[in-house]
């Protein structure tokens, strides 16, 4: 995923086609995010919304990104979900609704792990720190940068390879644990 | 295993090293370089950077694994939310900008406009310590009114101090007025009014030879007018040579009159002035009234009134105006963040 500054310049002057083309490329992955840490679709999809709303604000105030679009609009992300546990005064029981999880594309059968895998897999996120779960998903599912997912977190970039290089650890150790119980 | 809770020191925490080294290898994987070959180039990590690397290619999977919604169905929302915006960003530009950033700004500005617009509407009044900005010139009205010169042959003041004045010098509260003549050139009458005091009517004739000018001052006190008229020989003062002479009236506040004449001979005179001179004498020219407004170039520079030391009623009228002020500015930030 990659934004064209000028892209959101010209959004930031609330042309029609510039914030359409924003909400296309960012949309899905916004909603990833949010989904990925609170593990409700209905919710996800509001707390999306609000994502947006935020960054159509913030556009208006002339406000925008510091370094990346990427990194900016995650760490909106970030902060709506942390207004949204701020609300419920409570931390939020994560459960992906596997239901709601997709078939196996029998093309990620050729892929490094199986289908099943990646399903336990996104389980064991759940078992993931916070950070550890945002560095995953900045990281690898998105693809940000160090730098990037440093700005998103507000952490440095030794922070954030020390993190990364916890999570790969973490997740390594749960799927061999849930490998041994199986 | 619950990770939830504090960081979790894991088993075989490796030295930071091992966190770059785990970094390089991503960033092989992320150029494309197959597990294979990027395992290959770190042989004496690979027993522990292997299982790193397969879950970092797995979780790069995971992407596919979680459903989005169509981005086309918010997208209708988001497009009518960024209008609706926009359009309030249009009409309410400097009020987000100044009232809802910075409300701190907006209620200093509400406070000095407050100020400024009332030193632009007092009139020389000191307003902590600035002086209005239209100050009271002291002279409000002045006429000039010019008397056809007299023939040079027959000089005589009389005929030039019977002009009687403009009835605008018929000025309350207070006037000062003062006509001068000249036997050979015309002769000026002017009235000052200034605010407060007496009313001064000044006549003053210059004659060239021994005459007996007719001059005096009169005055209506009912209607505070001051007039000039010829008068009878027995209340002028004669006076035997070339000279001056200058008949004052004086109203008071109160209403009284005093009324003086005064001599000067031609020695003392105060010599006559270069239009006084010039050649319009032969050519006798019908008086002529030329009322003058402050502000004009020929005015005076305006003076304030003296410096006050201490604050007067005027500025705690400001400074409770500036505090209203301040308070508008208050509502103005809440009714710009109410509209967010």
């Amino acid at each position: 995923m990659s934004l064209d500054e000028d892209l959101l310049t010209r959004a930031q002057q609330f042309e029609p086609e510039a914030l359409q083309t924003l909400h296309r490329q960012l949309y899905q992955p916004v909603y990833r995010y949010i989904y990925l840490k609170i593990g409700d679709a209905n919710a996800s999809q509001d707390l999306t919304s609000d994502v947006f709303l935020r960054m159509l604000e913030a556009l208006k105030g002339g406000r925008g990104w510091q370094t990346t679009p990427n990194a900016w609009i995650f760490g909106i992300a970030r902060n709506v979900v942390a207004d949204h546990y701020r609300r419920r005064e409570r931390r939020p029981e994560v459960e992906l609704d596997e239901n709601a999880l997709p078939a196996a594309d029998p093309g990620l059968a050729q892929t490094v792990i199986a289908a099943e895998e990646q399903t336990a897999l996104l389980a064991a996120m759940e078992e993931l720190t916070d950070e550890q779960r945002d560095v995953v998903f900045l990281r690898f599912m998105e693809g940000l940068s160090i730098k990037d997912v440093a700005e998103v977190m507000g952490k440095t970039e030794g922070a954030i390879k020390a993190l990364q290089f916890r999570s790969m650890q973490a997740l390594s150790k749960i799927m061999q644990q849930k490998g041994g119980d199986a | 295993m619950d990770i939830n809770g504090p960081q979790p020191r894991l088993e075989n925490q490796p030295p930071a090293s091992e966190e770059d080294t785990l970094a390089a290898a991503i960033e092989r994987l992320e150029a494309g370089a197959p597990l294979a070959e990027v395992l290959a180039a770190y042989p004496a990590d690979e027993a522990w950077l292997a299982p790193l690397l397969s879950m970092v290619a797995g979780t790069k999977q995971l992407q596919q694994m979680i459903p989005a919604p169509d981005p086309a169905m918010h997208l209708n929302t988001f497009l009518g939310q960024a209008q609706q915006l926009g359009a309030g960003a249009s009409g309410s530009f400097w009020l987000r900008r100044f009232g809802r950033e910075n409300p701190i700004f907006l209620a200093i500005a509400a406070f000095a406009l407050v100020i400024v617009l009332l030193l632009l509407c007092t009139t020389g009044q000191q307003i902590f310590g600035l002086p209005g900005f239209i100050a009271l010139p002291p002279a409000v009205v002045t006429i000039t009114e010019t008397s056809p010169a007299t023939s040079p042959a027959t000089p005589t003041a009389t005929d030039t101090l019977t002009n009687t004045p403009p009835a605008t010098e018929t000025a309350t509260p207070a006037s000062t007025a003062t006509q001068s003549g000249q036997s050979t050139a015309p002769l000026t009458s002017t009235l000052t009014i200034t605010p407060g005091g007496a009313s001064t009517l000044v006549l003053t004739a210059t004659v060239a030879a021994a005459q007996t000018p007719s001059l005096t001052s009169t005055q209506a006190a009912e209607s505070g007018e001051l007039a000039t008229t010829p008068t009878s020989a027995a209340d002028a003062s004669p006076i035997g040579a070339a000279g001056q002479v200058t008949a004052t009236a004086q109203i008071t506040a109160t209403g009284s009159v005093q009324t003086e004449t005064q001599t000067t001979p031609a020695s003392e005179a105060i010599p006559p002035t270069d239009d006084a001179a010039g050649g319009q004498a032969a050519t006798p020219t019908p008086p002529a009234s030329t009322p003058t407004q402050p502000g004009d170039p020929s005015d005076p520079p305006p003076e304030f009134l003296p410096v006050s030391g201490d604050i007067g009623s005027d500025s705690w009228l400001v400074l409770g105006l500036g505090l209203i002020g301040l308070v508008v500015g208050l509502i103005l930030h809440s009714v710009a963040n109410r509209r967010e």
